[in-house]
């Protein structure tokens, strides 16, 4: 192995982290951004995805790839769910960002015992993958590494198209930065934050699939990644979308070659560490001013 | 007689159980501007943002056109066909001015209206159809106030109300945004305008109501208000 595949190889695999990771922050970002909604059930959204596809084709028998279709319809689904049991009676209250926290963390607990209870605590193999791959000199470039890629980078496009030139991404981006200024132009915040953990819903969903195909699908799936996945967004400023994404990569990136330099089990404390050294240098994270939350 | 298009009924309002206004009665007829004028901190936004729903009413009713509007949210009053252009402008300010008016639009889904409308509203600012594409945060002050009335302009509305738009300007764009209101006047708009300097309201409002720690202490025609010039000096110091 060459100094050149060894950078390759730790590119191939951050890239892949770095896809999955951006599809499950931007999620999390978006609820925060938009609504200040610290949504400790993400994780739950995860593995739900990933069951959904576990589901769909290992136990009624769909080809592979519908794995994907009904991770997004039961995201969708759980998304409608998580609003009516959390969100829906908390918008305006005084105290929204600490009952939300409460209460999704109550979703979390009843979610985890409703996936062991119908899918035991066992891993099961995700079968959203593909096999084989391509070699780039000495280094394996899977294909389920480029399927993951493409279907991050969709999302990220999809994500940015609706923000930026529909008329509901308007007002989803119109609230964030001032509810009572869209309340004025006949927005209901009650719309914008169903919408908006649709999407968050279906991001996360997708998500799970994605990051189950690199290892398993357990019912814990979900807490690990959301633990990362919210250290990506406290380190990019909580709720800044684009810096979300940049900084999913460079994590990611950073964590394959603590990986391939040391062992895994080296890569959640150092990037634990870094997090915390750039939380000291900036309190509100690389992109995020303090208090202003942008999409 | 011309038909009330706003109709308040001995409104009471404040914050927590701090009473803020307290019995506040008037009408506002079809195609006339009302001014409210009074000190600061003695009521005049509180008494908007209660009419669009910011602020409930603690008692007495708000109608529009014969509707109720007490206890509705704010969407629901914008959606009626309130219009508030609120103090500091409220503007979206990581949005471009193009979307930005795009948002005042988005109770209006039919894209030839709002594209006659865009026309219009930047017929009246130049100003903000030159920087468009700009972010809204990159205004000055003055630009600032022309978008939040543009953004008003950009939906059909049975009433505009308007607080303070001389507010932190200069004389000169204090003069600009007046001949933009001027021109809504005589395109029989429905107006409530809120100042707390009365030198504007005077010569442009067709009724005048002067607040005064949360009541209506005076109200008349704008020419009266000249001759009570004692009016003045105990409310406004002169
Ligand atoms: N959000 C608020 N919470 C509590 N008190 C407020 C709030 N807004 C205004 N007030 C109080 O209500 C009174 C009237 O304020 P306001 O309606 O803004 O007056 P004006 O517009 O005439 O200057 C003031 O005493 C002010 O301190
Ligand atoms: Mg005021």
């Amino acid at each position: 192995m060459t100094v050149l595949d060894s950078v390759l190889q730790i590119l191939v695999s951050g890239i892949t982290l770095g896809g999955m990771y951006a599809v499950s922050a931007i999620g999390l970002a978006l609820l925060w951004g938009v609504m200040g909604m610290l949504n400790m059930a993400h994780g739950s959204l995860i593995a739900i995805g990933a069951y959904a596809s576990v589901f769909a084709v290992g136990y009624l028998g769909g080809t592979w790839y519908l794995g994907l279709p009904a991770a997004m319809i039961v995201g969708c689904l759980a998304g409608v769910l998580l609003y009516f049991a959390t969100a829906r009676w908390m918008v305006g209250s005084g105290q929204f960002e600490m009952n939300i926290i409460i209460a999704t963390v109550g979703v979390a607990i009843v979610v985890k015992s409703l996936l062991i209870i119908g899918f035991t605590g066992y891993p099961q193999r995700q079968p959203f993958a593909l096999e084989g791959g391509i070699y780039l000199g000495n280094v394996l470039v899977p294909y389920q590494t480029m399927l993951i890629v493409c279907v991050a980078i969709i999302l990220m496009m999809a994500l940015s198209w609706l923000l930026k030139a529909t008329r509901m991404g308007r007002a989803i981006r119109a609230t964030a930065q001032s509810q009572k200024a869209a309340a004025l132009m006949g927005i209901p915040a009650e719309r914008i934050y169903l919408q908006v953990m649709v999407i968050a819903g279906v991001l996360a969903a997708i998500s799970g699939v994605l990051i189950s195909s690199t290892a398993n699908t357990s019912p814990s799936l979900g807490e690990v990644t959301m633990l990362k996945v919210f250290i990506i967004c406290v380190v990019a400023g909580l709720g800044n979308i684009p810096g979300t994404i940049l900084i999913s990569f460079a994590l990611a990136v950073l964590e394959a070659a603590i990986q391939y330099a040391l062992s895994a089990k080296w890569a959640f404390p150092l990037l634990l560490g870094i997090a915390v050294m750039i939380l000291i240098w900036r309190p509100y994270g690389l992109f995020g001013a303090a208090r202003i939350r942008k999409v | 007689m011309r038909d009330d298009v706003l109709k308040l009924d001995g409104l009471s309002a404040g914050y927590g159980k701090v009473l803020v206004l307290r019995d506040i009665s008037f009408r506002v007829s079809e195609g006339s501007v009302v001014g409210i004028i009074g000190p600061n901190g003695h009521g005049k936004t509180t008494l908007l943002n209660t009419i669009c729903g910011f602020v409930s009413a603690s008692s007495g009713t708000i109608e529009l056109d014969g509707g109720h509007l007490t206890g509705l949210a704010p969407h629901q009053v914008a959606a009626r066909g309130v219009v508030h252009i609120p103090q500091g402008d409220l503007i979206f300010p990581d949005l471009s001015i193009y979307e930005n008016l795009l948002m005042g639009a988005y109770l209006e889904p039919d894209g030839a209206v709002q594209a006659r409308r865009l026309a219009s509203v930047f017929a009246m600012f130049p100003k903000l159809e030159e920087r468009q594409a700009q972010m809204a945060s990159t205004l000055s002050g003055g630009e600032r106030r022309m978008l939040g009335i543009g953004r008003g302009l950009m939906r059909e509305s049975r009433i505009m109300l308007i607080d303070e738009p001389s507010l932190g300007l200069a004389p000169i764009v204090v003069e600009q945004i007046y001949d933009t209101l001027k021109e809504l006047k005589s395109q029989g708009r429905t107006i409530v305008l809120v100042e707390e300097n009365p030198s504007r309201v005077v010569d442009f409002a067709d009724e005048i109501f002067l607040i005064d720690n949360g009541e209506i202490v005076w109200s008349g025609q704008a020419s009266e208000m000249e001759e009570n010039e004692n009016i003045l000096e105990t409310y406004l110091g002169g």
